[in-house]
């Protein structure tokens, strides 16, 4: 079995888990990396999510979702033990001008989750319909 | 199929655009703000910075001799056990730069030039003038010459900064985040080294002596001519520091010496116009070096309180010693309490005081015999001196061609490569007119400016606070005084055996004014011509004949920065424009003077005291004319009966003080502003000559207004600038309501912090005082170009200590910020809130073993454990 066969039986085995599989995957490895300093990672996290996806479209949403939650949840847990929503409020007063709004800072920052998730969870989709294409398959 | 290829491809490339978009608008700075991705998302960045340090914490040190406990109480100020000095020191640096280090590192940069290392070039002509100014150049010759030292005593003092740079060093090599400050400069701290923390003392030398007065007087003096210079710029109700050496009264004036002065001769009006001409243009291209009008500004805030009462004014026979210092307030503050303890049974080192981030020996504090405190006292102890330059490498002295010498520096700068750098002297010190612009002097007889300034010299200041903290009786404080040169201070003393003492301390020049010019005041209160040898120091006043004053008669000794000695005093030591008019000198007098068995309460009301005593001298005329007026409008009539019901006390919550204020400003500048425009005189008279004038001269000609066909008269002037008030005030608050117009409301105080960075600032907020008041307020007028205008007062008492000798238990103190410099720390303005009701802490001082530390005082701790190899 050569390894092109090799990813079209994961993928089928993906496929079928493909509706929450896609989502815990994107999901954890985006919960993971927010313990890392590297921010560029949730877009592999999403991207990771996405390949369950034949439609990028779902891959986005999917994406976007899984990373979103996984900052929001870390943001949480970190404002509810730490005093990091001032940092933000003297952040934003830093950057915009205005204290007080640190809160609006931290709902723009899992909004960019969001967007990252979404590019990733995309991007990850769309590399695996060209590798069906590649293969003769589709997804309609 | 191939439809879906390509639009897949299309999508995923978009996409991928995107993707490339985003981590580039992510990863790049903006401005001062760092790259967002790495400062905002999870995983680091702001996310990384602790609130506050750990409840409990242990760190092994090899270089620790033994072990260090350290407990820092409910304010985080740290309590620091070990078994040496050493050993303490060592685990006072780690503390220091686990709350302070970003301003300590910053201090340093400012004072040693190497600001353009972080900031790059836009810092350099800060670094340059910096580094001119050989506070690095003298700091490293002051470590040079401690290192070398044979003398024991010397030897201790440097192996003790060796270990408190060691302490500084362990956390910045161990830490874990880096305070927000860094990450939003982006760069690292360096290294501490000891001459960072030596370089500290020229910080302080600089802020508190460092001067550009001999201008500023000479443009005075030429100005108005010597009559009226003395007439207007003299030093009334001065109330001598020292009490030993007579009093001045309504015949004897301080400036009285300046009388045998002749006037200005035409010929040499002409000079010095020339040499003015020259001086305004020096001063007004130095005032664009960033820093630099800050600092001049700052000579505004440069003030302080201390006074000591002895056995018979004190209720418990034993000795109260009060100090506030009075310093522009930035966020970090500038002190940083710490309580240090030697548990070795051969030792009673037992200090607690109020430490510069960056220092490891208390600047003002006491250990378990003696206290000390400090203001500041204006000695004169920087000369200027202008000289016929030849060329780039000559100059003109005493008739010869001299050669300049240079002190080469490189200067590190960010993201490109240093850059040289050299100081140019003449024989007298640095020249400063290379930072001007040499436009300006050209054609000028005279083209170079250089100064002498007592900080350029090897001084032992940590010498004498080691010899303070070790100090059990009167003689050992007075043997370690010998050696504080600089900056000058009117140093308070008390101590457990009852003794009472001041002694203004430092190193003042003694001039050869010999050859000055006839209309030259001598003593460095005008610039001198270098180029003919004029002003050379010859001496200092030698340590045992500057003023002092023990054990008085009264009982009880003040200074807030008022005259030094009275005119029995045979040396000239400050400069006239640098003395304290004198309203918080005489206000501590009085009240310490009219009562007996003062307790630490009562020495805390007198620190946070607002009575305006010159609203005390001044509301009875301006009562009396308001009442004069036959028909007077509502306003007029709803503002005299809040005057004529007024206690004089500066309330923020009350309307009087603000009517009495932007009145005297405004009744001050109607009075003298057409003389002085018209004479393009630098500096207005102060509120005492206009209380003078006021009381014994009310047809004084500076009452009329020049400008005017008709005579004023001292009655017209103040009801004018009344009515001015209250149409100011008016407009201001919108409002005919009298009662609204609350001092608070006008009369803030902000709190920047050392960024500048606004977010990180506090206030404003509303505050009681003025700057002539016990508990000051500094800050520009409120009233400018005939309007009122807000103005945020930053600066005041940097800190209040309260040291009681009859139970040093009882002793207090406050800092107007917190321990931490961190932003998000509650120790970050925890004080500041206390310092602005008007509140103390306890400082533990009794816990003089671990063990009498009790728990509930305990924050969290620290245990150094020594060895671990």
């Amino acid at each position: 079995m050569n390894v092109k066969e090799t990813f079209s039986q994961v993928l089928s085995f993906l496929d079928k888990r493909a509706s929450y599989m896609g989502f815990i995957f994107c999901f954890v490895f985006a919960l993971i990396f927010v313990f890392t300093p590297l921010w560029q990672l949730s877009i592999l996290a999403s991207f990771i999510g996405g390949l369950f996806y034949k439609k990028m479209n779902k891959g986005a949403l999917i994406g976007s979702v899984g990373v979103a939650l996984a900052w929001a949840i870390y943001i949480v847990i970190e404002i509810s033990s730490t005093n990091v929503s001032t940092l933000f409020d003297q952040v934003g007063g830093i950057i915009i001008g205005l204290t007080g709004f640190g809160w609006i800072f931290i709902l723009v920052l899992i909004l960019l989750g969001a967007i990252f998730g979404s590019l990733g969870g995309s991007f990850g989709s769309g590399i695996r319909i060209l590798f069906e294409i590649k293969q003769g398959k589709t997804s309609e | 199929m191939v439809r879906k290829l390509t639009k897949t491809i299309i999508q995923m490339s978009v996409v991928l655009v995107c993707i490339i978009a985003l981590f580039i608008a992510f990863s790049i700075p903006f401005g001062i703000i760092p790259p967002l991705g790495r400062f905002l998302f999870p995983g680091g960045g702001l996310w990384d910075i602790p609130e506050d340090v750990v409840s409990k914490d242990t760190i092994t040190v090899t270089s620790l001799s033994a072990d260090v406990t350290v407990f820092r109480d409910e304010w985080g100020i740290p309590h620091i056990y070990g078994e040496s000095e050493k050993d303490i020191l060592f685990a006072l640096g780690y503390v220091q730069a686990q709350d302070r280090l970003f301003q300590m590192d910053m201090a340093r940069r400012v004072t040693r030039g190497l600001l353009s290392e972080v900031i790059g070039e836009d810092a350099m002509d800060v670094d340059k003038f910096s580094l001119n100014k050989l506070k690095e150049y003298w700091a490293q010759q002051t470590l040079d010459e401690l290192k070398a030292s044979q003398d024991p005593i010397d030897q201790i003092i440097y192996q003790e900064i060796v270990a408190y740079s060691e302490g500084v060093n362990y956390y910045i090599t161990n830490m874990k985040f880096l305070p927000l400050e860094y990450l939003f400069l982006n760069f690292k701290p360096r290294i501490w080294e000891p001459i960072d923390t030596l370089s500290f003392i020229k910080y302080m030398s600089e802020d508190l002596s460092w001067s550009y007065e001999d201008f500023t007087n000479l443009k005075i003096y030429d100005s108005l001519g010597l009559d009226a210079y003395l007439e207007l710029f003299d030093l009334p109700y001065q109330i001598p520091v020292t009490v030993d050496y007579g009093e001045y009264n309504s015949s004897l004036s301080p400036l009285a010496a300046f009388r045998d002065h002749k006037e200005i001769t035409q010929i040499q009006k002409s000079i010095i116009h020339d040499l003015t001409d020259l001086f305004s243009s020096f001063i007004t291209d130095i005032e664009k070096i960033p820093g630099e009008k800050r600092l001049m500004e700052e000579k505004e805030f440069v003030g302080s309180n201390n006074w000591v009462i002895g056995e018979n004014k004190s209720e418990s026979s034993l000795p109260i010693l009060c100090n506030d210092m009075h310093l522009g307030h930035d966020l970090p503050g500038i002190w940083y309490e710490a309580h240090l303890v030697n548990i070795d049974p051969l030792s009673d080192f037992n200090v607690y005081g109020f430490f510069l981030a960056g220092v490891p020996f208390p600047i003002v504090g006491h250990n378990q015999y003696i206290g000390w405190g400090m203001t500041n006292t204006g000695f004169d102890v920087i000369d200027w001196y202008y000289y016929k330059g030849i060329n780039e490498s000559h100059y003109w002295y005493k008739g010869k061609e001299t050669a300049y010498t240079f002190i080469e520096y490189e200067v590190p700068v960010k993201n490109q490569d240093s850059v040289l750098f050299n100081v140019k002297n003449t024989v007298h010190g640095p020249v400063m007119t290379d930072f001007v612009e040499s436009t300006s002097r050209s054609g000028r007889e005279y083209d170079v400016i250089a100064c002498k300034w007592i900080a350029h010299n090897v001084s032992y200041e940590s010498r004498a606070i080691y010899g303070w903290i070790h100090a059990k009786n009167r003689d050992d404080f007075d043997e370690a005084s010998r050696y504080f040169h600089t900056p000058a201070q009117n140093i308070v003393y008390a101590d457990i055996h009852g003794h009472i003492g001041i002694r203004p301390t430092g190193k003042v020049p003694i001039r050869d004014d010999s050859n000055i010019p006839s209309w030259h005041f001598g003593n460095g209160t005008l610039p001198y011509n270098g180029s003919a040898g004029n002003g050379e120091w010859i001496d200092y006043v030698p340590f045992d004949f500057l003023p002092n004053t023990e054990n008085p008669d009264q009982n009880f000794l003040v200074s807030a920065n008022q005259i030094s000695a009275g005119p029995d005093y045979p040396y000239h030591l400050q400069h006239p424009l640098e003395i304290n008019r004198g309203y918080r000198a005489r206000r501590i007098n009085n009240l310490i003077a009219s009562e007996e068995d003062f307790t630490v309460e009562d020495m805390k009301s007198i620190q946070l005291d607002v009575y305006s005593l010159k609203a005390g001298n001044f509301t009875p005329y301006l009562v009396d004319v308001v009442n004069s007026i036959s028909n007077r409008d509502t306003i007029q009539q709803s503002a005299l009966d809040f005057l004529l019901d007024w206690d004089f006390v500066m309330d923020k919550e009350e309307a009087t003080p603000t009517i009495f204020y932007l009145w005297i400003e405004i009744f001050q500048e109607e009075t003298f502003n057409d003389e002085m425009n018209d004479k393009d005189c630098p500096r207005i008279p102060s509120h005492t000559i206009l209380e003078i004038l006021t009381k014994t001269n009310e047809s004084s000609i500076w009452f009329d207004n020049i400008n005017t066909p008709h005579i004023e008269l001292r009655d017209e002037i103040i009801l004018r600038s009344f009515n001015m008030a209250l149409n100011g005030l008016k407009d201001y608050f919108e409002t005919d309501d009298v009662s609204q117009w609350k001092w608070g409301d006008i009369n803030t105080k902000y709190i920047p912090h050392l960024t500048g960075l606004s977010a990180l600032a506090y206030g404003p907020v509303g505050v009681d005082g003025t700057e002539d008041t016990v508990n000051p307020v500094y800050r520009k007028d409120i009233w400018r170009n005939n309007e009122v205008e807000l103005s945020l007062g930053s600066g005041g008492a940097s800190e209040r200590m309260i040291v009681d000798f009859n139970n040093l238990n009882n002793s207090l103190s406050v800092i107007p910020s917190g321990e931490r410099g961190i932003t998000i720390s509650k120790h970050y303005v925890d004080q500041l809130e206390m310092y602005l009701r008007g509140e103390y802490h306890v400082q533990y001082f009794s816990a003089d073993t671990v063990e009498k530390f009790q728990e509930k005082w305990i924050e969290s701790r620290i245990y150094f454990k020594a060895g671990g190899n």
